[in-house]
């Protein structure tokens, strides 16, 4: 599974934990939605390729708490998926 | 002016010639109810992601249609066709136009609209965006 990319506004509450001395601080990189920082409009369902970044081992749908998506192009990567699933480009589980 | 495009999966014993042939009956049965095939996109045979009818593989084809509102009604018409054509494994009409019209008012003035296939430049799938919005 790709990884979200690296760059994008890192400001934001999931920062580490200033000061805190004996608390742990947790790092944590701020998700970026992938097609709001490419700016990309349309997700097509016949690009299989890019597609199959966004399911999981068993063929499920990558969540979005998992891949930091916005909901819009949430959306169009499920609409995607399900389209391509139903012309057997991408499977619906694995066995 | 609507945009669609309609998938087919065909039977992958299917032969050329009868491939071309099953193309051409849709497409005349769209020319004939007034839809335009503005692009054909044939992808060949591919693996299936799973079996269909015990088959491993199918062929593919995309036809990229444009027609006036009025002429949508040759759909039903189309599915039935394909639906009872047991050379078909699958098809899917998409309607582009809404969803690219949308693409367009978002995207920056000046800027093409980027779509899916446009991230990453390793995988260079042609961009399936037709500019006829």
């Amino acid at each position: 599974m790709a990884p979200p990319p690296r760059s994008g506004p890192g400001r934001g509450r999931k920062g580490p934990v200033k000061g805190g001395a004996k608390k742990k601080t947790f790092f944590r990189r701020r998700k970026v939605c992938r097609f709001t920082a490419e700016h990309i409009e349309y997700v097509d369902y016949k690009d299989v390729k890019l597609l199959q970044q966004y399911i999981l081992e068993r063929a499920k749908i990558l969540p979005r708490r998992i891949s930091g998506n916005s909901a819009r192009h949430q959306r169009m990567v499920q609409a995607a998926i399900k389209r391509a699933r139903h012309l057997a480009l991408l499977p619906f589980t694995t066995d | 002016m609507r945009t669609y495009e309609l998938a087919i999966v065909a039977d992958p014993r299917l032969s050329d010639e009868e491939m071309v042939a099953l193309t051409d009956e849709t497409k005349q049965l769209i020319t004939a109810r007034g839809g335009e095939v503005v692009r054909e996109e044939s992808w060949g045979k591919r693996k299936l992601a799973y079996p269909i009818r015990k088959l491993s593989e199918g062929r593919y084809v995309f036809l990229h249609l444009q027609m006036e509102p009025k002429s949508a009604g040759l759909f039903p018409e189309v599915e039935l066709r394909l639906k009872q054509n047991d050379k078909v494994l699958r098809f899917l009409t998409v309607r582009t136009d809404l969803d690219l019209k949308r693409a367009t008012n978002r995207a920056k003035p000046g800027q093409p609209v980027r779509t899916f296939s446009m991230i990453d430049d390793s995988a260079p799938r042609e961009a399936v965006e037709e500019e006829t919005v």
